[in-house]
């Protein structure tokens, strides 16, 4: 326990110490919001009489799948690079604690940007739904958590070995964001992509929220969801724990700790 | 048993041998030198015994413990500054610096806290010690890095390469560091391609070169090696291979080599010596005898062992 906090505490105090990126959470949301709104006020009506709330509730989420892909697989490759890496794998903590007080980071991280840029854009832009559901959605958001931080784990692992991290981060992120649902529904994706986007975490996650915070329909009945969920954040976090592990046996008899 | 125990310790990537059969021990108290060119093996031995690298075969063991089968007990002992400046996080000051690291080591609160004030104050970093680490000089960062490595109290040491990139007054100071280290019965094994500290700081030195130990003493009994003289330094133009002069001749310039030959009597030998040069057609620019170097020794052991 005490390994993971030291991790937070070193990643809280070095955020900290870049003072532009708290200016950063507070104007992003902002920005990336401001053509969805735009965008749900031109072509709002049919299925989309709130689109503006829907594309946030979709953004809010997704934002997640950046802040694992670049705050755990993205900075580890940071570390691997500016040397710390090394300094801090030989100590006896293990590599996978360490990994874990970083994930406990982004995870504040993550949520205090998403409840910021849903609380900025609803004074912003305005935002409708029935808000007090949400302490409801955390039966669907937390396993979707656990099971996106377990896939975390697993990427970390493919930074270290892939080691050129920020193609695959970048398109991973914009890929899983889409399919998602981040700013369309699912239903209307392609076949092969619908088929895809269903087996993610994020998509029932997304749409247990805009159900209970939006109304409609959801694409599966909701427990079902919740199900399908739990099982997704047992398995993924199981196979990224496996995953981070086996990267660190290989790295270890690769020599590959300390080359960029 | 001795803190540092190597046995029959390979490494290979792929098809290419890094390190190739080595052993060796070093005991409590002793400053041990891997020397050898850049590429030699000498910092794969050293992640190695650190368990950053496991060993294609072999053994290495600190303070008893099997550094591949028990890499955490093994860790717990351990020590090590490996890259230096690079090991720091910038960001923080010098004192979160260790906290940071107090915790991984199993420090907690108080003791945390009087373990880092006391390195911070052994390592002269007390007065600055709150201020972030990308402040601080290439010498407090690698005193910064040093302090980290005796956070757990370890027994044994690891450094690769120390004092690379430092200026000689700060150089000075880490050597002085080293020795107080090892005076505290702590086995201090140190890479370096500087022979002179080498010669100053180590009781024993190893002298690695293609993944292979070549030699092993104390510098003065490697030094009295080479016949107990001295060594004729003879500094030519035109020096080719074909030659067949005696001795190694390593190139230091442009078209210029100094040919390096262990004599027993300079007096006589050096004359002996420009004459044969000057008649296999070399043009000879300078000579002298010193007395030998661990430099020399180095050169004239790598040399046979590549012949061989």
């Amino acid at each position: 326990m005490a390994v993971v906090a030291a991790a937070f505490g070193r990643d809280r105090r070095i955020f900290f110490r870049y003072r532009l990126q708290i200016l950063r959470i507070v104007l992003d949301p902002l920005v990336w919001f401001a053509p969805l709104y735009f965008l749900g006020r031109a072509f709002g009506g049919g299925p989309f009489r709130d689109y503006t709330s829907f594309a946030l509730l979709g953004v809010a989420v997704t934002s997640y799948i950046g802040t694992v892909m670049w705050g755990i697989g993205f900075s580890l490759k940071q570390d691997m690079d500016t040397g710390v890496l090394e300094a801090n794998w030989l100590s006896p903590a293990s590599p996978s604690l360490q990994l874990l007080g970083r994930v406990v980071w982004s995870l504040v991280l993550g949520t205090a940007e998403s409840l910021l840029s849903l609380g900025l854009a609803g004074v912003v832009y305005g935002l409708q739904g029935q808000w007090q559901a949400l302490p409801r959605a955390l039966a669907y958001i937390g396993p979707m958590l656990v099971a996106l931080y377990g896939f975390g784990l697993g990427f970390a692992g493919l930074v270290l070995v892939v080691r050129q991290a920020n193609t695959i981060t970048d398109a991973g992120q914009f890929i899983l964001s889409t399919l998602s649902g981040q700013s369309m529904p699912v239903g209307d994706l392609p076949r092969g992509l619908a088929a895809l986007a269903m087996a993610l975490p994020t998509t029932y996650g997304l749409d247990a929220l805009r159900t209970l915070v939006l109304g409609g329909a959801p694409l599966l009945p909701l427990p079902v969801e919740q199900r399908l969920l739990a099982i997704m954040a047992a398995a993924l976090a199981a196979a990224g724990a496996a995953v981070f592990w086996a990267v660190e046996r290989h790295v270890r008899r690769a020599g590959t700790l300390a080359l960029h | 048993m001795a803190p540092v125990e190597v046995s029959d310790l390979s490494k290979r990537f792929g098809t290419r041998v890094a390190v190739d059969h080595i052993s060796f021990s070093a005991e409590a108290g002793e400053v041990f030198g891997l020397l050898g060119p850049n590429g030699a093996g000498k910092s794969t031995t050293v992640r190695m015994l650190c368990g950053l690298l496991l060993p294609t075969s072999g053994v290495a063991r600190i303070a008893g413990h099997d550094v591949a089968r028990h890499p955490v007990a093994a860790r717990r002992r351990l020590g090590a500054v490996l890259g230096g400046e690079r090991s720091l996080y910038w960001k923080l000051t010098g004192r979160e610096y260790l906290l940071y690291f107090a915790a991984l080591y199993g420090l907690r609160g108080a003791d945390a806290r009087r373990r880092a004030g006391d390195l911070l104050a052994r390592f002269r970093l007390d007065d600055r010690a709150d201020e972030l680490v990308e402040r601080y000089s290439t010498g407090m960062k690698q005193r910064l890095a040093l302090a980290r490595s005796m956070l757990a109290d370890p027994a044994v040491l690891l450094l690769d390469e120390p004092t690379a990139g430092l200026d000689p007054v700060s150089a000075r100071l880490l050597r002085d560091e080293v020795r107080a280290v090892a005076a505290e019965g702590r086995t201090v094994l140190l890479t370096t391609h500087y022979m002179e500290e080498a010669d100053e700081l180590c009781q024993r030195v190893a002298f690695v070169t293609g993944g292979r130990i070549v030699a092993l003493d104390a510098p003065g009994a490697l030094k009295r090696r080479l016949g107990g003289g001295a060594v004729c330094r003879v500094e030519l133009a035109g020096w080719r291979p074909d030659l067949s002069l005696p001795g190694e001749a390593v190139a230091i310039g442009e078209g210029r080599w100094e040919l390096r030959v262990p004599v027993s009597d300079p007096a006589a030998e050096l004359p002996a010596l420009v004459a044969q040069a000057a008649q296999a057609g070399a043009a000879v620019l300078r000579c002298e005898s010193v007395e030998p170097t661990l430099e020399d020794v180095f050169v004239a052991v790598a040399g046979q062992a590549l012949r061989a």
